[in-house]
């Protein structure tokens, strides 16, 4: 991911876990992380109009997507984040010790 | 020759035996857990990290369960509706709506929630097959645990098994 797309992607998580994600490191693991949950999540199933589905079994999202699709994904995920907090609550609070072990490397 | 022996076997017993070692929970509660590969500490948040599993502890803050939503004082209504369908209907209808999308996203159904009592202490877990993890909540008199358990169904028991008086 370049700059831009990691700005993107902690703008959006910081709307659903506050502050503790400026200490987080916007790598590939948080992304695949963060289109795992989205994609689990029945409640937001919109956001995922923007990247090819269904994900190749065994296939992480940040190396099957393009970049110009990841792109999209992302900067709509931070433009929406207001609507996408609401309806990620539940799927967010499943996956918060998930993010929080990727955030450590462990 | 036998000292060698003695001593290599000595080694292989101890070099796979895991010692248990005991988490405090508060003044009444504690959690044996087996040596882990790691531990690691985040803001709130301590991870046991183990070859094939984990599992993760937190004491419940009501004002971060979602973000801009303070839960303060409804906590334990609120997550005991998480599990409880009788529970749900005494919340208003804004707050159920959220307590079932969060049950879904738990996995829970009618017949996968685990229950526990120990003394005063109430345990109460559900394993999600889809995400192969298990949320566990014990709720004392002062305080909400939650335990996170990132394993099979099995793990989530022995967990819950290994929460005894101190």
């Amino acid at each position: 991911m370049d700059l831009q797309e990691k700005e993107d992607l902690r703008i959006f998580l910081a709307s659903l876990y506050g502050s503790q994600v400026n200490t987080w490191p916007m790598n590939d693991e948080i992304f695949n992380l963060t289109y795992v949950m989205i994609s689990e999540s029945s409640a937001c199933s919109d956001a995922m109009d923007f990247v090819p589905r269904p994900l190749p079994p065994g296939r992480e999202p940040i190396k099957w997507i393009t970049q110009q699709a990841r792109e999209m994904f992302l900067r709509t995920l931070k433009e929406r984040k207001e609507h996408y907090v609401i309806c990620l609550k539940a799927a967010a609070y499943s996956f918060k010790f998930k993010f929080l072990e990727a955030s450590m490397g462990v | 020759m036998l000292r060698t022996i003695f001593l290599l076997c000595a080694f292989a017993f101890y070099s796979n035996v895991a010692f248990t070692q005991t988490l405090i929970l508060s003044d009444k509660l504690q959690l044996n857990y087996d040596d882990p590969t790691l531990i690691s500490h985040t803001l709130d948040t301590l991870i046991f990290k183990y070859k094939t599993w984990s599992f993760a502890h937190e004491i419940v803050d009501p004002k971060k369960i979602y973000q801009k939503v303070d839960l303060t004082g409804v906590e334990r209504l609120y997550l005991n509706s998480i599990f409880s369908l009788k529970e749900r209907e005494k919340l208003p209808n804004w707050l159920k709506a959220l307590a079932e999308e969060q049950a879904e996203s738990f996995g829970i159904n009618n017949n996968n929630v685990t229950r526990r009592k120990i003394d005063s202490v109430e345990i109460v877990a559900a394993f999600n097959p889809q995400q192969s993890s298990s949320h566990i909540y014990i709720f004392e008199d002062l305080r909400v645990h939650h335990l996170w358990v990132q394993g099979d169904e099995n793990k989530m028991h022995d967990v819950i098994n290994r929460i005894g008086e101190r």
